[in-house]
């Protein structure tokens, strides 16, 4: 076995680990009081290629593959969770939707201005009454001519009030389910009937907004239906999969700066007439923290490389994000417990670190929901 | 035009240690890269728009990933001197010098590009043993360079002025990254450049204890130095001011 990573990944790890030190976190606090990532920045990051990672550059991408995507998130783990959201929904679940079931025609179209960061996209599946029971959704996709008429109401879409394309999963045969009912759409800022409605207020992730997107009588031409007809949900779940391994070296990026962060005030915060670094009691939880992390990064590695090598990875998939965002709650209570009282101030990067870990838990898909898909996996092989 | 830039992989300066047990500076275990200044050679080079832009470097093999960005950076191609260095040499400015001209001058260089720091801590010593190596003009603490008919225009810092120099072609330049923005390379450029192939070169080793004979200067290094006479104070003045108006150093 060799753990050793492949020489473009090891330079894009640097990179962006060098780009997070010196030009993002001198602008930590701007973002989280701004609630916005400055337009220079993402400009630069556009430049950079951070929007089309995984995708074969013969779409515009950088082609580097899933792990080369999820060591880079990994690497953005030492900035504002903000990046990491703003990628992960853009590349990782709905540029990926169209690079997972779109017609070359589809790719050849969109692909080249997603993957440049020209255009941003997001992922339109969860509404009021279908969260983590997705199947539930009641958007409507009706025909008429050559185009589909779009009613409904997407709620806490990341990216969603700056997207310029959005892939909606609507209900096209409400009698089929999930299972041929549920069709994607690309559906393009401009079209008509569709809006941007309010702009959530979070507990944290401040830089990366989420939105309501409404569509009233929405206009989409036949052309954009992703793939084929009735295959939406097949293509949500999918793209999914790839993005649950992306969120998961996310996780890993953001527990590993924790670890660091601690490990430096372990060592300077002196009590009881020495640095509490020297105490067992802080000791052990730096040793917690850092296996969990060690088994975490390997866990998404390896997800990652059977995704790279075109094998079946739900299960795995579902592994990677239900531990690691677990392990990464665990880090940030830990890394709030090693600070103490300055942990929990405000002003301290520890506690924005606190709130913006608790979202992994939750969003792509439930602990609880991944552990469904886990045990169903299990049962359905046998093994 | 066919250009060559030097640089070197060295350790980062966050990961070398003292050693107290041991009383050295350790960086065995920092990691390695190749420094600001060179990359900004590199991006100097490249402005000059060569139609070929080789990065040399006297590194080991363990160093060819790193020495692969520079063609992230702009460089077409890689040549590595294979030779291994003895520690003792490797810090020695006249040995490097040597070692990489004897791997560029086969190959007729028109410009030679450093970076102002290099292993000699930043006295910008390789640079001009170089140039006398190879028999060429030297031009050091080039901010900015771009390509004129006959050679090179290149903007270097004089201690607290900035000079612009008109120079022929072939010459070497050591480059001063001050005032400058450096660009990073995209990821698809650092993807490309993975998949590059580094050439190797042997050279015949030399001492350590190398030192030169004598440095003597060439006639096109001479004709970078112009002589200005009038017939008193004032008529040399007023050459002065023309010929720096005519090199463009003075609006």
């Amino acid at each position: 076995m060799d753990f050793t990573l492949p020489e473009e990944v090891e330079m894009v790890r640097r990179m962006v680990r060098d780009f997070v030190k010196d030009r993002l976190q001198p602008l930590a606090d701007q973002v989280e009081e701004e609630d916005k990532i400055p337009d220079d920045v993402l400009q630069e990051m556009k430049e950079l290629g951070f929007f089309g990672l995984p995708f074969p550059e013969e779409y515009g991408g950088v082609g580097v593959g899933e792990l080369g995507y999820v060591v880079a998130l990994e690497a953005l783990g030492g900035a504002n969770s903000a990046y990491g959201n703003l990628i992960g929904a853009h590349t990782g679940i709905a540029t990926m939707s169209i690079y997972l079931g779109g017609t070359e025609e589809q790719k050849r179209k969109y692909l080249p201005e997603l993957c440049s960061g020209e255009k941003i996209a997001a992922f339109a599946l969860t509404e009021p009454n279908a969260g983590s029971d997705a199947a539930a959704i009641e958007t409507t996709a009706v025909r008429k001519g050559d185009k589909y008429i779009l009613n409904g109401n997407k709620i806490w879409i990341t990216n969603g009030d700056i997207a310029d394309v959005v892939i909606v999963y609507a209900v096209t045969d409400k009698s089929l389910g999930a299972r041929g009912g549920v069709t994607a759409f690309i559906v393009e800022k401009g079209f008509p009937g569709f809006s941007v409605g309010k702009i959530d207020e979070k507990m944290g992730l401040r830089g990366s907004h989420t939105a309501e997107l409404i569509f009233e009588d929405c206009e989409v031409p036949a052309e954009n239906v992703l793939g084929e007809v009735g295959m939406g949900f097949l293509i949500a779940m999918k793209a999914l999969d790839v993005g649950r391994i992306g969120l998961a070296g996310g996780a890993v990026g953001g527990a590993q700066w924790l670890l660091e962060q601690c490990i430096e005030w372990a060592n300077q915060r002196v009590q009881f007439g020495k640095p509490i670094a020297h105490q067992q009691a802080i000791q052990w939880m730096l040793a917690d923290m850092a296996t969990e992390i060690h088994a975490a990064r390997l866990m998404t590695y390896h997800a990652a490389w059977k995704l790279d090598q075109g094998q079946r990875v739900s299960r795995e998939a579902a592994m990677v994000k239900l531990f690691a965002s677990e392990m990464a709650n665990r880090v940030a209570d830990m890394a709030v417990q090693i600070h103490g009282g300055i942990g929990y101030m405000k002003e301290h990067f520890i506690e924005r670190a606190y709130r913006d870990t608790r979202i992994l838990r939750i969003y792509e898909g439930t602990s609880e929901i991944q552990r469904l898909v886990i045990a169903r996996d299990l049962l359905k092989a046998g093994k | 035009m066919r250009a060559f830039v030097c640089v070197k992989v060295g350790p980062t300066r966050k990961g070398v240690r003292y050693s107290r047990s041991r009383g050295v500076i350790d960086s065995t275990e920092a990691e390695r890269e190749v420094s600001l200044a060179d990359r900004f050679a590199v991006q100097l080079a490249k402005s000059l728009g060569p139609e070929r832009l080789t990065a040399v470097s006297w590194a080991p093999e363990e160093d060819e990933a790193l020495l692969k960005q520079m063609v992230a950076l702009g460089a077409d191609d890689v040549l590595r001197i294979a030779t291994p260095l003895t520690e003792e040499a490797a810090h020695d400015p006249l040995v490097v010098a040597w070692g990489l001209a004897e791997a560029i001058r086969p190959h007729s260089p028109d410009v030679v590009v450093l970076g102002a720091a290099s292993i000699e801590h930043g006295r910008g010593a390789v640079g001009p043993m170089l140039a006398e190596y190879l028999d060429l003009p030297c031009v050091t603490q080039v901010r900015s360079a771009s390509r004129t008919d006959e050679g090179v225009r290149l903007e270097c810092r004089e201690g607290d002025f900035l000079v612009t120099i008109e120079a022929p072609t072939p010459l070497v330049i050591t480059a001063l990254p001050e005032g400058v923005t450096l660009k990073k390379p995209s990821m698809l450029h650092l993807a490309r450049a993975a998949k590059a192939e580094v050439q190797t070169v042997e050279v015949e080793a030399c001492s350590p204890v190398l030192r030169p004979r004598s440095f003597h200067t060439t006639e096109a290094r001479r004709r970078l130095r112009e002589r200005i006479e009038g017939r008193d104070v004032a008529e040399t003045a007023r050459l002065l001011l023309s010929r720096l108006r005519d090199r463009r150093v003075l609006g």
